[in-house]
């Protein structure tokens, strides 16, 4: 009777083990283009995207346990930390730059506002290591998981041994950042003919279309690439973006597009967080363009756009349709 | 029947891979000036000391002018002094290959710089990748001389980076006669006396400097008869 129990325990254990290690597609909408991530490499699978959900929300990441990616990445904020103009490390150390949204990040290939990091296999390599952020290194994160009955579990469970490196826990954070696509706003569903857009809604995609969509390109709602939208540079921060990392003239204060989805959870606004208010943004568009003498080009935006008032208004009531509740309100990618 | 299948395999791959091959062993032997020294003991007459020194040599082959050579597969290595076992590559070379020079990189290729995360000696795990950016540090050497003016008396150079126009990725090609134990000796003393670290004391992004002293360190190699 016994050996009978143990052997529908072993069976349902390799089933279950089987189902884990199982590589699974990852699911978007049909008007998304093809992912830019090469799956081939780190083929999904629940175990992996168990273990890197289990990652992203733990301190054990951090130097003295204090914050997690979460902290800074909250799922009730499309995962960016609303309230926040800068992001916040351990011992109370402020960083630089706006903790950014992340959704849809199969379908980037630079990452940081700078693009600093160019795979997103390596990107959270940055904030585990970095002193004003989560201050530890990855061989101490290593010898913290090793000494976790949890994670020789979950490592088990996602490839079939125990051992823990440096590439399978940052393999393991990607695969749970990758499942994080929003792709069902009122926008995705108008596109899939299951809704239309209201009449001020209309005009404002119309006014998208005409001034901002050549930077933040649909359905992503980013080119992906570095641009200037004529922010003034911050003189207690002197941040110069992409030009810090490349050393060319041309990049200078130009920074990462970011995607137009999810603003509704994501305040405040820009590489700095200087914003409230996405009325403030428009306004900045409409008046506060500044010019530190550069020409004009697809990535340098060097003088105000017109909009009026009602304009703006429209505009905001198209942008509230790229807000994707399903996706803030997505249980799956919480921590239980 | 199985067991059969599998001593058939078995004999198979052991004869594929008994198939002519000799072991070579490349050996590096870093020097001071010319002369051994130890990690974190003071090079007496130099007053400096090397506290670290580890870096990426990969894609090792022989070649031989009239010949294309023999390359080792996924060919990455990482040599620590601080691991003595880590600063000899033993290498599987076919039997009758003909070659005059000893070929490696200094660094990690730029493809796979952009590869997203490795495993192995290329897991970033090693320290040897920039966090804050992406890129592997090619090269590292950090130490002690009380004529560097920094904190602690203390230079630092990380070296790398794999984008134009400032890719620190080096070839270097050494000659050799081909034997079972090739010594390959690089003055660290040559790099720290030149650089003069009173003057320069850190590199620690991809810039022109990095390059220069990367070029610089390719140069320092020297086979040992």
């Amino acid at each position: 009777m016994k050996k009978w129990l143990v052997s529908i325990f072993g069976l349902f254990v390799a089933l279950f083990g089987f189902l884990q290690t199982d590589a699974i597609e990852l699911e978007y909408p049909n008007h998304f283009p093809i992912p830019v991530y090469d799956f081939s490499k780190n083929k999904l699978t629940e175990g992996k995207i168990k273990l890197g959900k289990a990652l992203f929300y733990d301190p054990i990441l951090s130097l003295d346990g204090s914050i997690s990616c979460a902290s800074c990445h909250s799922p009730y904020n499309a995962f960016a930390h609303t309230d926040h103009d800068l992001s916040h490390g351990i011992d109370d150390k402020i960083g630089i730059r706006n903790a950014p949204s992340l959704f849809n990040l199969a379908w980037q290939n630079s990452f940081m506002w700078d693009g600093a990091i160019s795979h997103l296999d390596m990107q959270s390599l940055a904030p585990i290591t970095s002193p004003t952020e989560m201050g530890d290194g990855l061989l101490n994160v290593i010898s913290k998981l090793e000494l976790s009955n949890k994670y020789r579990l979950l490592f088990n469970g996602a490839y079939g041994d125990s051992t823990i490196t440096g590439q399978r826990v940052l393999l393991s954070i990607s695969q749970f950042q990758l499942t994080l696509v929003s792709g069902n706003s009122k926008y995705d569903k108008i596109r899939e003919g299951l809704d239309t857009f209201t009449i001020q809604e209309k005009k404002g995609y119309n006014l998208f279309v005409a001034n901002c969509s050549s930077c933040h390109s649909e359905p992503i709602f980013t080119r992906g690439d570095f641009a200037s939208n004529g922010i003034e540079i911050d003189s207690t921060l002197m941040d110069y973006g992409r030009g810090a990392i490349t050393k060319v003239k041309s990049d200078s204060l130009l920074f990462k597009i970011p995607s137009l989805r999810n603003l509704a959870y994501t305040k405040p606004y820009m590489h700095d967080g200087r914003f409230e208010k996405l009325r403030e943004v428009l306004n900045h568009y409409t008046d506060g363009v500044v010019n530190y003498g550069q020409e004009n080009s697809s990535n340098r935006l060097i003088k105000n756009l017109e909009l009026s008032n009602n304009d703006k208004s429209d505009l905001l009531s198209f942008l509230k349709t790229l807000n994707d509740q399903d996706f803030v309100f997505n249980k799956k990618h919480r921590e239980r | 029947m199985k067991s059969s299948l599998v001593i058939l395999f078995s004999t198979i791959s052991f004869m594929l891979s008994a198939q002519s091959t000799r072991d070579v062993s490349v050996n590096f032997i870093p020097v001071y000036k010319g002369e051994l020294f130890e990690l974190n003991n003071e090079v007496e007459k130099y007053s400096t000391t090397i506290i670290k020194l580890k870096f990426y040599l990969c894609h090792i082959g022989f070649s031989n002018s009239d010949t294309e050579g023999w390359i080792e597969n996924n060919s990455y290595h990482l040599l620590d002094i601080e691991e003595p076992e880590s600063m000899s590559i033993e290498l599987q070379v076919p039997e009758d290959l003909v070659a005059d020079s000893l070929n490696f990189n200094l660094g990690v290729d730029s493809l796979t710089n952009v590869s997203g995360a490795m495993s192995g000696d290329l897991d970033p795990m090693y320290g040897m990748y920039w966090a804050w950016q992406s890129g592997y540090i090619n090269f590292k050497v950090e130490g002690k001389s009380n004529k560097c003016p920094a904190r602690k008396n203390k230079f630092q150079f990380h070296l790398g980076g794999f984008l134009a126009p400032n890719n620190a990725l080096q070839n270097v090609s050494l000659p050799i006669i081909i034997k079972d134990e090739i010594f390959v000796v690089f003055d660290i003393g040559e790099l720290i006396e030149t650089v003069d670290v009173s003057k320069t004391y850190e590199i620690m992004s991809p810039r022109p400097e990095a390059v220069a002293m990367s070029q610089k360190v390719a140069s320092l190699f020297k086979i040992v008869e």
